[in-house]
């Protein structure tokens, strides 16, 4: 495995594409003149109840959520040595998200009867991004387990030049 | 990733060494499965929490909004109406009313008094009505003044403030605030962007901050205050009060 491996590449991607496209949104929430929705009724599903905890709008935490996940990206090729915690970290905040777009994604189909295009896309970003980073965190850790011990024998012999 | 090989032994280390070097890699291990439960257990944990939370938050803050109700608002789609004046612009009779969103009161008289006064003087042509703000009980009667100035710049002044009424829950207790406000508004079938930003940018408070003050320099004291015909503001105990300053002001 390579230092930087591709699905940490990915996965800073993924939450620069989450960034651009919730922050559209957020943008649309503080003036909704701005609004393009080829596909779906994106106005009634920015006006919704729902699109707005105790006044915030939930693009801007959206927003957040996708900077954090970028910034420990990139500190996770940073400090390599501690990717097993970033990465773990970030995979609990990919759930978290994606648990809250699938909240949101069952309003617009059943409560709100609307579908907003952009909304969809931040749904599809953050749930690719729980699978780079769970998946990333599954061989930081299977690896992880060989370099803080010892190598299973096996593994060990095989590396040993076959006659 | 790094993967180093610890230093191997050869065939004929001493047999303690090995079992002591054998504890120590059962306990490094031990170490390394809590390390690697911990990495996904807590972030599987804390994001359960954290959505959960959300969710919770999210469908009580939109259980607020959600109670916003639209009352029948037929009663003044009826008569003829231009801007905050409500019947025939010849009518002979022109009374003003003062009246602030949060007092309970106002949306008494409005309620259960005003039906009357639409159907037996407004609608036949003998009063043309007019409402002005004398906000005063607080932030929230301010705010909602100058909502309903935003929903007359839409030409739905007299539905969002029925709606206003409707939609009173109590004073300063959160019923106009901007999100409420914005929701009203959208039940009434306003423009809803063009509702914010007007509110959002204060378009109305002078509006609003003079009608109070032209209120107080002609006496308003209280709400519901009452003119007739120019005279001086006066309040009422019955619905007979005020028709009968009425019934004198016609010709």
């Amino acid at each position: 495995m390579s230092r930087f491996p591709r699905w940490s590449f990915a996965s800073a991607m993924l939450a620069l594409a989450g960034s651009g496209v919730a922050g559209y949104l957020t943008l649309v929430a503080f003036d909704p003149a701005l609004l393009v929705c080829g596909l779906g009724d994106c106005s009634t599903v920015q006006n919704s109840p729902y699109a707005k905890i105790a006044g915030v709008p939930i693009a801007l935490l959206g927003l957040a959520m996708y900077l954090v996940l970028f910034v420990l990206s990139l500190a996770r090729w940073r400090w390599w040595q501690r990717a097993d915690i970033l990465t773990s970290v970030n995979a609990g905040i990919a759930l978290a998200g994606t648990l809250y777009s699938v909240y949101l994604t069952y309003l617009e189909l059943f409560v709100i009867h609307a579908i907003c295009q952009w909304c969809v896309a931040s749904a599809l970003i953050v749930t690719g991004l729980l699978l780079v980073e769970f998946w990333g965190l599954r061989q930081l850790l299977r690896t992880a387990g060989l370099s803080e011990q010892m190598p299973p024998l096996k593994r060990a012999r095989r590396q040993q030049p076959v006659p | 990733m790094s993967r180093e090989l610890p230093p191997r032994t050869g065939s004929r280390a001493q047999q303690e060494r090995l079992s002591r070097r054998a504890q120590r890699r059962l306990e490094a291990e031990r170490r390394a499965r809590q390390r690697r439960l911990l990495l996904v257990i807590v972030p599987v944990v804390i994001a359960l929490l954290a959505a959960g939370i959300g969710i919770w938050w999210s469908q009580r803050s939109a259980k607020e909004v959600a109670a916003v109700q639209m009352p029948d608002v037929s009663k003044y789609t009826s008569v003829s109406r231009d801007g905050r004046i409500l019947g025939d612009p010849n009518a002979p009779v022109h009374v003003i009313e003062w009246g602030d969103y949060q007092c309970p009161a106002c949306k008494s008289f409005e309620q259960r008094f005003f039906p009357t006064i639409l159907d037996q003087y407004i609608a036949t042509g003998k009063v043309r009505w007019e409402f002005r703000d004398f906000a005063f009980i607080g932030p929230e009667s301010t705010r909602a003044a100058e909502a309903a100035s935003c929903a007359l710049d839409q030409g739905k002044f007299w539905e969002f403030h029925a709606a206003l009424y409707a939609n009173q829950t109590g004073e300063n207790v959160g019923a106009f605030t901007d999100r409420r406000l914005e929701e009203i508004a959208r039940v009434v079938g306003l423009d809803v962007g063009q509702f914010r930003s007007c509110l959002r940018d204060g378009t109305h408070k002078g509006d609003v901050q003079q009608m109070v003050r032209e209120a107080q320099s002609l006496g308003v004291r209280a709400t519901p205050s009452f003119s007739v015909n120019g005279g001086a503001p006066f309040t009422i105990r019955s619905l007979g009060d005020l028709t009968q300053r009425i019934e004198e002001a016609l010709p």
